[in-house]
């Protein structure tokens, strides 16, 4: 300490001071501070020891090596070319949605067979309701529970109840969504609608076997309807265009037919509430209508006209109900069937 | 400084390589050094002991990057130089340092004193009186004074070594201490 003060002495002799009062100052610091101290200094001693021998020549910090990082890289070019191939390669939504357009085509050409005339279900009540959207055409939104009542599926059942011939329909519907990539939604949509349909030909019986022409259907009915009066006057008019003919949807052993030929006016009358269509004929083209009048059962023609049976079908062998009535000779019977036939 | 043949700086090589007994080496030739430069400067032993944590702390993790380019002891002084500064700024601290000697660690060390056995009564006396007086009149000095004083009386720094200590120049570190010991002995005049 000579540059501290080499001039004088006394300065000296005030640090000689301090240091005798130190030298018998036992203070320290606590033992606690001295043994935080040496364990930190401990730990990092550790430290520099083990990064000494990581460093060590040949070894390399797992940091710096480069390996995992090209297999990252490598993983996330694999997953986002996996990620683009599964959306080049997945079904657009719009398929599902275009497939009930694809199958009504099929089922235009049935319209055309089974319906006599086109152009006189056009205004009629089935043609509304087989213009209806399939129930796959529509929005593609919430599919409902299978069991579900929504406004479609009553206006389905309406327009199945109308027209039997939607249940091939349904059946259809079903066979493409069971032949396609759809949604499971769909898919319970289409297996209510089939239900929906099996429901209808429980109700129908075997009655909904027999394809209906579109004159048939054209009589809205329900089971929940009330049944139509039987004043002849409150009949319902005959659908427009029709042909007159009989022949075609012929099918052996129609239950209103049979019923009819049978004088059980009470299973005309179950068939009539249930929607059976009136222009059913037996193998020899005769409707219920002509059974009835060459049976000359008079309640049964009153409730056949009054369910909306037209009086100019002929049978196979043109015979009509007006003229098996002209045959058996003037009465009510005839009557009744000429004041239905100027009936508009 | 030397302990069994190693200097400082060789202890401090030696605990960045891993040995951790060189620390302890280190450590126990400096601890009452550092510690006292501490405490006398702040007068307080609790906040003493924390900042005497922090600089061997800072030790320990600059082991590695340390490199012998100056004495060991004018490098841990000046951590605990600096740490000292940043206490005084945050704490501003009232307390007078002539607390020390005036306080229960200051009767105890000139107790202690007294105890000498090597000495006369007479002396003892004396020695306490001296011992009291020293340590009270320390704690009297301005702060940069006293921080100049302790540096040379404590940690046995030369003038350069205290002015690059306390970020001064040499004249500066050179009055500081010229001006400490004029006020230590008319402090000790007072005392007398």
């Amino acid at each position: 300490m000579s540059d501290a003060d080499p001039d004088n002495d006394r300065a000296e002799d005030l640090a000689a001071l301090y240091r005798a009062a130190n030298a018998a100052d036992t203070a320290g610091p606590s033992d606690a501070a001295r043994r935080s101290i040496l364990a930190y200094a401990r730990t990092v001693a550790r430290d520099h020891a083990t990064r000494g021998t990581v460093s060590a020549p040949g070894r390399r910090p797992t940091t710096n090596y480069p390996s995992w990082r090209m297999t990252a890289a490598a993983s996330v070019i694999v997953a986002g070319f996996a990620t683009l191939l599964a959306w080049h390669f997945r079904p657009p939504a719009s398929d599902s949605s275009q497939e009930p357009l694809r199958a009504q085509p099929k089922i235009a050409p049935d319209n055309q067979t089974v319906a006599t005339s086109p152009e006189s279900a056009a205004g009629s009540s089935v043609s509304s309701a087989l213009s209806e959207p399939a129930p796959s055409e529509g929005p593609s939104g919430p599919a409902p529970a299978p069991d579900a009542v929504t406004a479609r599926s009553s206006e389905r059942r309406f327009a199945r109840e109308q027209a039997p011939r939607s249940a091939r329909y349904a059946d259809l519907e079903a066979g493409s969504v069971a032949s396609s990539r759809q949604a499971p939604a769909r898919a319970a949509r289409a297996s209510e609608a089939k239900n929906v349909a099996e429901a209808s030909r429980a109700s129908d019986e075997a009655a909904l076997e027999n394809p209906v022409t579109t004159a048939q259907l054209a009589t809205p009915a329900s089971p929940a309807a009330p049944p139509p009066p039987a004043n002849i006057e409150a009949r319902q008019p005959p659908a427009q265009g029709a042909t007159g003919t009989a022949g075609t949807g012929v099918t052996p052993g129609s239950p209103l037919v049979i019923a009819a030929e049978s004088g059980d006016l009470a299973r005309v009358d179950q068939l009539l509430r249930s929607g059976i269509g009136t222009e059913q004929t037996d193998a020899r083209g005769r409707t219920a209508l002509l059974v009835a009048t060459l049976r000359g059962d008079l309640p049964m023609v009153r409730r056949l006209l009054a369910a909306g049976a037209r009086v100019d079908v002929a049978g196979a062998d043109g015979d009509t109900p007006l003229a098996a009535a002209r045959r058996q000779g003037p009465g009510e019977l005839e009557r009744l069937l000429e004041r239905a036939t100027q009936q508009p | 400084m030397t302990d069994g043949g190693d200097t400082d700086e060789a202890l401090m090589l030696r605990f960045a390589g891993g040995e951790v007994e060189a620390f302890d080496a280190l450590y126990r030739r400096h601890e009452l050094r550092v510690w006292r430069y501490l405490q006398r400067n702040l007068g307080n032993r609790a906040l003493a002991d924390e900042l005497m944590q922090d600089v061997w702390f800072a030790v320990t993790r600059a082991a590695r990057e340390y490199r012998p380019t100056a004495r060991f002891t004018t490098w841990l002084l000046t951590l605990a130089h600096n740490r000292l500064v940043d206490a005084w700024r945050a704490r501003q601290p009232r307390e007078c340092l002539s607390a020390v000697a005036d306080g229960a660690h200051g009767l105890r060390l000139v107790e202690d004193i007294a105890a000498d056995s090597q000495t006369e009564p007479h002396q003892r006396a004396q020695s306490q009186q001296h011992a009291a007086a020293i340590l009270a009149a320390v704690g009297r000095l301005p702060p940069e004074q006293r921080h100049t004083f302790l540096l040379h009386a404590e940690g046995e720094l030369t003038l350069q070594e205290i002015a690059r200590v306390t970020n001064t120049s040499f004249e500066t570190a050179k009055s500081r201490l010229r001006y400490a010991r004029a006020k230590l002995r008319e402090l000790l005049q007072e005392y007398a």
